[in-house]
């Protein structure tokens, strides 16, 4: 269960027991300490589970729709297809992450570091758990618990709209992507359904929305990682990291740093380089779907433009 | 461990009962609670028998917050919360001070066999 569903449902109950503890008659003493004590307790579950944030990865991804009987089952082929999809998925992104983006084909290199199990089913649609059992391996933070918020953060922006997915591929390299679009065309092809949870995420795309996913998810990738582009550097809002440059032909590209720029040199970038010539190094992302490419502009570091 | 394999760590208990005539009026009734926190104090219940006791009080005249209770109460216990997996419960009618002897007769004996 993840964090969110569990404190949902905590709130519900806690919701309930309120409503409860409001109606109890005049002279119940026992019902009224009754509804205290639950009261209590479900209060301190409530803080346990804030308090202890799950630093290992923990998912629920839910079916409806064609594949799925009522609450009782759901077409096998379908349900593997589909949960290995997903899993292809945050195991990519996880790798692009731990190694940078990958190459064109082949294996993900330690691919069993990033393992997910399956540790619920849940009835209602239909739902899978999973979750990361043997721990993070990494002692810097809790990469595959980072990879499948990326992911769903990916699956979300695909059901929204097209800018709304272009800015999740900034942070998608082409086999990601691949995986994010072949798992949207087994939810399409299946007629399926998707809600997707994580700690922090809960969206749900009804078989309509999943078809618009799977259709915008058809654009292709495409990734420039260094692209010098001369101009002037208007300046960066350090706590978004976002900036902001004018091209010699006075449009102006917006995006957001690089995390590869430290926090020290991104402080440094107004006072040295605001209103300044110079030249932008930029990984430009383009994402070209039904209607017209949207490109993605992520800030690498700026340097000195020759002098004329 | 798996919760279907795993032996529970306490036992819910919500009791359904009418209160005797005698403690039909206010104060009767909670100086009589209040003398009994072994029986009626939540925490220390827990502590003891490590038992999550609830109280139903039928002789409040309120039919419909007594649906409201007892809805909530089977609610909760008769699913599991992470799996919504349906769970076993016990209806135990409240015996005579003969068959409690009884009871307790027969758990002696389970303790220690060789009595």
């Amino acid at each position: 269960m993840t964090r969110k569903t569990e404190s949902d449902e905590i709130r519900a109950d806690l919701a309930t027991v309120e409503v409860l503890l409001g109606a109890v008659p005049e002279g119940d003493i026992l019902g009224r300490r009754s509804l205290t004590a639950r009261r209590d307790i479900l209060t301190q579950e409530l803080a346990t589970l804030t308090a202890h944030a799950q630093p290992s990865a923990h998912a629920a991804v839910y079916f409806g729709g064609a594949p799925v009987v009522g609450s009782r089952g759901i077409d096998a082929t379908f349900a593997s297809k589909a949960l290995a999809n997903y899993e292809d998925f945050v195991t990519k992104i996880w790798g692009q992450r731990q190694h940078g983006n990958l190459p064109a084909s082949g294996p993900v290199r330690d691919r069993h570091e990033a393992r997910l199990h399956i540790t619920g089913v849940v009835r209602g649609s239909f739902g899978f758990e999973l979750a990361e059992l043997e721990g993070p391996t990494s002692l810097e933070g809790a990469p595959l618990r980072d990879a499948v918020e990326l992911a769903t953060r990916a699956i979300i922006a695909a059901g929204e709209s097209d800018d709304a997915l272009a800015d999740a591929a900034e942070d998608l390299d082409g086999r990601a992507f691949a995986a994010l679009r072949e798992f949207f065309t087994v939810l399409k092809k299946g007629g399926a359904s998707v809600r997707v949870v994580t700690d922090d995420l809960d969206r749900s795309f009804d078989v309509s929305a999943v078809l618009a996913a799977a259709e915008r998810t058809q654009g292709a990738l495409t990734e420039e990682e260094d692209v010098p582009v001369p101009g002037e550097f208007l300046g960066v809002l350090p706590e978004r990291r976002t900036f902001e440059f004018r091209r010699d032909d006075r449009t102006v590209l917006r995006g957001r740093v690089s995390e590869e720029m430290p926090l020290a040199d991104l402080g440094q970038l107004n006072p040295n380089w605001a209103t300044k010539r110079c030249i932008a190094h930029l990984r430009v992302v383009t994402l070209t779907s039904r209607t017209r490419p949207r490109q993605r502009y992520i800030l690498r570091r700026l340097v000195n433009a020759p002098s004329q | 461990m798996n919760d279907a394999i795993r032996a529970p760590r306490d036992v819910d208990i919500v009791t359904f009962f009418f209160r005797p005539a005698s403690l039909a009026d206010r104060r009767a009734w909670e100086a009589a609670i209040d003398a009994r926190p072994d029986i009626f104090e939540h925490g220390q219940v827990k502590t003891d028998f490590r038992c999550d006791s609830y109280w139903v009080d039928l002789s409040v005249p309120a039919p419909l917050y007594h649906v409201d209770q007892t809805r909530y109460w089977f609610g909760l216990f008769s699913h599991r919360r992470a799996t919504q997996q349906w769970k076993g419960m016990l209806e135990l009618p409240l015996g005579s001070l003969a068959e409690d002897h009884e009871a307790a007769n027969l758990l002696r004996l389970h303790d220690d066999p060789e009595d």
